[in-house]
């Protein structure tokens, strides 16, 4: 609106008086929010933003969150879990190398053992209904499985590995490679039953009924030598393609297990809350 | 912040437990009541992403918490019915194994993890094993543990059950306090629990959502229909056959009834004011637990 038009609008309102009127808009100030409402609208902002922020992570991200979250895990692992394994183990090596004498089988049959007695720590937020809070979390139930099977695998593997060198070393005439396949065939094939069990059963029932099919199978072999120093004495590349099986059987139900987990979201697991 | 329950079912193999139920919640303390397997436990996992409707979506500003994924669990805090403690962690432990799982830097949370201890008044008790809490003890635990990330969406599942009076108030002011900008849900059967500081209180029957309603339109609606019966305590369960009937005090050979009617009652009767309690008995003709 030009000042002509006001003037024709309003006839009786002098200059001076429009001067005065347009001075007093130039000093005017719009009145201002109170500091709660312009925190609100902050925080209400602020909240659209992470609402809206869908960054996928870059893939160096995803894995360095994992390992963070398997430190975290680490430390939730009931501390009886670490020293019982390695006693067992132990124990198992020293009692099958005193009366069987074949360090091979020894290792073959001690081999899933740590990862077997391992899933009552990876199921213990299932069993005792942890898993529903930690659903509710930023990293939610399936992460949280993966970094505690990443670490009784991890765990399971160190063991093995460590014991494979220490006989390599100590007995002559066994390779490495050759004891390295001895635990790698049964460890795979063992894994991939477990959690295969493990998604019908709980923890500790999973942990009974496996290492109970894995005992009678040691105890089988134990009476037929035969099939011992066969499985033993594998060619390279048949134990190769086993264990590569067994490792792809084992990872598949794997994600397997997670995803059920996730979408417990079919419920199955979750106790009628009351 | 809006969120927007839109028509969400929820069946466990046949059951239904939840069915066909929309509403809208906005910043403030909600109700939420039912008796016994109504569906609030179920209605809340959906809400804290702990299970996954059958049909329908739930929404925050419009985004389904589907799509939002961890985003939408950044802003939540949730307390079970029943959380399955790790028995041999300390409080500190449990406090500091969940502030990683939502991603809290270490340094911002030991400041939080204390503060928040001595809010529920553990402090002294950090160090000891979860196993050897009090069920009090560790449900006051499990609202601490809610509150680590700030959330932005409360989910309570009974937060006073196991709660002393005294405690039990000091929630209800601590909630009322910290409200403003958020969404709390709570659910229980204790309806003094969110008497003066909920907002609205969601009524679930059957797995329906049967009210969504401020208590005082709830209360003024029962106006004129609660009443107090003077009889003979012989003839209470004539009474009982007829009306709803609450509390009953007995009086040697006279009882004194609260029962809830349309319209006035033979006999000796006076009308009562309502009080929320008594929602529970119109709606569920049912008894509710008492406070104290
Ligand atoms: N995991 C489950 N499997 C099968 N049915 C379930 C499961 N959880 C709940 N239900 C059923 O769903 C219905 C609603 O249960 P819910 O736990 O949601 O009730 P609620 O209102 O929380 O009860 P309460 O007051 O006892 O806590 C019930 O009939 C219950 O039997
Ligand atoms: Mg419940």
């Amino acid at each position: 609106m030009t000042r002509k038009t006001l003037n024709d609008d309003l006839p009786d309102v002098s200059e001076e008086e429009l001067k005065r009127l347009e001075k007093l808009l130039n000093n005017w100030q719009p009145p201002y929010p109170a500091s709660s409402d312009v925190d609100r609208t902050i925080a209400a902002a602020r909240l659209e933003l992470q609402l809206q922020n869908d960054t996928k992570p870059a893939p160096g991200l995803w894995i360095a969150r994992l390992l963070r979250l398997t430190a975290t895990e680490l430390s939730g692992f009931n501390t009886w879990y670490w020293v019982m394994s390695l006693f067992l183990y132990i124990l198992g090596l020293a009692v099958l190398l005193q009366f069987q004498g074949e360090p091979r089988f020894a290792l073959f049959a001690l081999a899933p053992v740590p990862f077997l007695v391992g899933l009552s720590e990876v199921l213990r937020s299932r069993d005792t209904g942890m898993l529903e809070l930690e659903m509710s979390c930023r990293y939610n139930g399936a992460s949280v499985m993966l970094a505690k099977l990443c670490i009784t695998a991890g765990y399971t593997i160190l063991l093995n590995a460590c014991a494979a060198t220490w006989f390599a070393s100590s007995y002559a005439g066994l390779g490495l490679g050759t004891l390295m396949q001895a635990w790698l065939l049964p460890f795979t094939l063992m894994t991939a039953l477990a959690l295969a069990v493990v998604m019908r059963l709980r923890g500790s029932n999973a942990v009974v009924l496996t290492l109970s099919i894995w005992g009678s199978c040691c105890v089988l072999l134990l009476f037929n030598p035969g099939i011992i120093e066969q499985l033993t004495s594998l060619p390279y590349s048949t134990g190769l393609l086993a264990a590569t099986l067994g490792t792809g059987l084992a990872l598949f139900l794997g994600y397997r297990l997670l995803q059920q987990t996730n979408t417990g979201k079919g419920g199955d697991w979750l106790e009628a809350g009351y | 912040m809006k969120l927007v329950i839109d028509h969400v079912s929820r069946s466990y193999k046949r059951h239904l437990a939840i069915d066909d139920v929309s509403c809208e919640l906005t910043p403030g303390i909600y109700g939420l009541i039912g008796p016994n397997g109504a569906g609030k436990t179920t209605l809340m996992r959906m809400l804290a992403d702990v299970l996954r409707p059958s049909s329908g979506q739930i929404t925050v500003n419009g985004t389904s918490t589907a799509v939002l994924g961890e985003r939408y669990r950044d802003l939540l805090g949730y307390l079970p019915q029943e959380v399955g403690f790790y028995s041999y962690f300390t409080g500190e432990r449990f406090m500091r194994y969940i502030a990683s799982l939502k991603g809290l830097p270490g340094r911002e949370s030991e400041a939080r993890i204390t503060a928040l201890l001595r809010l529920v008044q553990l402090e002294d008790q950090r160090h000891r094993k979860i196993g050897h809490y009090s069920g009090g003890m560790k449900r006051r635990l499990g609202i601490a543990q809610a509150l680590l990330n700030d959330p932005k969406l409360l989910i309570l599942d009974e937060p006073t059950a196991g709660l002393d009076p005294k405690e039990r108030i000091r929630l209800r002011n601590l909630l009322s306090d910290i409200s403003g900008e958020r969404i709390v849900i709570l659910s229980t059967h204790i309806i003094t629990d969110i008497e003066f500081i909920a907002k609205e209180v969601l009524i679930l029957k059957d797995g329906r959502l049967v009210r969504q309603d401020p208590p005082e339109q709830i209360l003024h609606e029962l106006e004129g229909k609660v009443w107090s019966v003077q009889i003979p305590a012989h003839r209470l369960h004539e009474l009982e056959k007829q009306y709803m009937v609450g509390n009953i005090q007995r009086r040697g050979d006279e009882a004194l009834a609260r029962i809830i009617a349309d319209r006035r009652p033979e006999g000796e009767a006076t009308a009562l004011e309502p009080r929320l309690e008594d929602i529970y008995l119109y709606y569920f003709g049912d008894q509710p637990e008492r406070d104290e």
